[in-house]
């Protein structure tokens, strides 16, 4: 299936070096469901900038530690 | 699965149902009435009601199910959820604008009540199917507005 967006995400890594937090768990803190967080990690869903920022903020990183986006060249 | 999803697979098994009960009560009837004594007014309304009443109480139901098994309250649907549900009423509404054209023209070359009706009927069936089968779509693949 195609994907919805060229960025990727290290929300998985992420999640993994804070205490191998949950997806439940990142859904909780930022006000989504599981699902959705499965969704965005799995690069099906693009999350709104609001949102964006709440998954950074949860991890204590700058937003662009999250989510990358390729240069034109790649 | 989301509440929100399941109430949506619910919606998608019932309203054809309910559809289907209808038409199997007056198609019949098309058969020795003609077509403008066919009594299809009651079953309509019966249909309609099921459908209402059954996605109202499958809505609730799916919530307390969800909150049972998540042992959460059931919150408000979350952005994703918002952005899909919107998607796929956006579709219904397109379906039912074109389908208003239709109807007009009906209308205007003076056809039977019957077949006004039952194309109105129609359309809200098709909308709703339609609009269904997108938002699970979106849920359960990529989601693209």
């Amino acid at each position: 299936m195609n994907r919805a967006t060229l960025a990727t995400n290290r929300i998985r890594a992420l999640r993994f070096a804070n205490d191998e937090m949950t997806q439940a768990e990142l859904g909780r803190r930022i006000g989504v469901t599981r699902q959705t967080v499965m969704a965005i990690e799995l690069g099906r869903y693009s999350p709104t900038l609001d949102l964006a920022f709440q998954i950074a903020r949860a991890f204590g990183v700058p937003l662009e530690e999250v989510f990358q986006y390729p240069d034109e060249t790649d | 699965m989301t509440h929100n999803e399941q109430s949506t697979w619910w919606t998608l098994f019932l309203i054809p149902l309910a559809a289907l009960g209808y038409f199997a009560v007056v198609l019949p009837r098309l058969a020795d009435t003609p077509v403008s004594a066919v009594s299809w007014q009651v079953p309509m309304i019966v249909a309609i009601g099921v459908g209402i009443v059954g996605v109202i109480l499958g809505t609730i139901l799916s919530a307390i199910i969800s909150a049972v098994r998540t042992r959460e309250e059931p919150g408000a649907p979350d952005i994703r959820e918002k952005r899909i549900e919107r998607y796929g009423e956006g579709l219904s509404a397109i379906i039912a604008a074109i389908g208003a054209a239709g109807v007009l023209a009906l209308a205007m070359l003076g056809v039977e009540q019957f077949w006004i009706g039952n194309a109105v009927f129609l359309l809200g069936v098709a909308g709703a199917i339609v609009g269904s089968i997108a938002k699970i779509r979106a849920y359960r693949g990529v989601f693209r507005e």
